[in-house]
């Protein structure tokens, strides 16, 4: 069973007595900046495909921590996993059909968001929990397939017990980690 | 003083599925759960997200009920002494577990027969599963217009 370290920890993300998030998840480099060698962007190559584009998510205008090259500046990227559900206020609040309660339901966002990669949690019983992490590679009625490219398995989920997810871009995944790991911050423990 | 909503829900469990075992109590209280964390229709605007408005809503339960059809009906919430394993199984789907099999379920009745009606309580519910001697139905389109 996968072991999660959180990384989320207070003292290591307070910024201006703020917590800051941006070391966490860099997102994808505006359009001008993927054409940019290598020398400009210090991050090389990393494309913009994703589930999908919503409103822009953060204008990050200041240094990334744990950037490799000085002075890389972050411009208005738009986020590439799409956590909107894009349904009106009616069909939230009083859906009339099946359909309609489910476009605004847990399993409608994550079949949107299918083939990223997540850390998912569990609950067990009523106090315990415990998390997968892998590619989320299907979403049927009662169940979440879990792939893990590592040990090439595939974990079939309860969808009912499964309290919160994560989602991460399969594409930022390698550099969420190197960063992670130039800020000298813990990396998470290797899968038991 | 009345009865915490934790309370309500154990002794509803022991009251209308207590001798269906495990797996029918838990049936059951997700049923309840299910109305309570309704996305819409009826159990949505009665309920309002509230354990308590669903087990009293009228005409839903007759373990909420002391009358049934005018006579005294004995076998009703405030009669019952729930056990630990009640405490625990409502617990359990106050917490969001859910059988898997009737995990959308709102409706659940006794037949007294062997058959399952194809739709309760009316076109609203279609049959999902039987459960020991209780038939239980997911919601059709229409119940989303109640």
């Amino acid at each position: 069973m996968a072991a999660m370290q959180n990384m989320y920890t207070s003292d290591t993300m307070m910024r201006n007595g703020r917590t800051d998030w941006s070391g966490e998840i860099t997102p994808t480099p505006s359009p001008q900046m993927q054409n940019r060698p290598m020398s400009d962007t210090g991050i090389g190559g990393m494309s913009g495909s994703g589930a999908g584009q919503g409103n822009g998510m953060m204008n990050m205008t200041r240094p990334m921590p744990g950037m490799g090259m000085q002075g890389m500046w972050m411009q208005e990227m738009p986020p590439v996993l799409d956590m909107h559900h894009g349904q009106g206020g009616d069909i939230i609040e009083s859906p009339t059909d099946l359909r309609e309660a489910y476009l605004g339901s847990l399993k409608a966002m994550l079949v949107q968001n299918k083939g990223n990669y997540v850390v998912a949690t569990f609950l067990i019983g009523t106090q315990g929990t415990t998390s997968w992490e892998g590619v989320l590679y299907e979403v049927g009625n009662d169940f979440v397939t879990i792939y893990q490219p590592g040990r090439d398995r595939y974990i079939v989920c309860d969808i009912y017990s499964l309290k919160y997810i994560e989602f991460y871009d399969t594409q930022r995944r390698e550099l969420c980690d190197r960063l992670i790991m130039e800020s000298g911050r813990p990396m998470p423990l290797p899968m038991r | 003083m009345a009865f915490s909503d934790r309370e309500l829900l154990a002794r509803l469990i022991q009251c209308e599925a207590g001798g269906e075992g495990d797996n029918g109590m838990k049936a059951v209280a997700g049923v309840v759960m299910n109305r309570v964390h309704a996305k819409g229709g009826e159990y949505a605007r009665v309920g309002q997200g509230s354990i308590r408005n669903i087990i009293f809503q009228p005409y839903q339960f007759v373990c909420a009920s002391e009358t049934e059809g005018g006579a005294y009906n004995p076998q009703n919430i405030y009669n019952m002494r729930p056990e630990q394993i009640h405490y625990d199984i409502a617990d359990w789907a106050i917490a969001g577990n859910r059988l898997p099999d009737v995990a959308e379920s709102l409706w659940f009745y006794n037949p007294f027969g062997p058959q399952c009606r194809s739709r309760f309580p009316s076109d609203v519910g279609y049959w999902q599963t039987r459960i020991g001697d209780h038939c239980f139905y997911n919601p059709t389109n229409a119940y989303y217009k109640t």
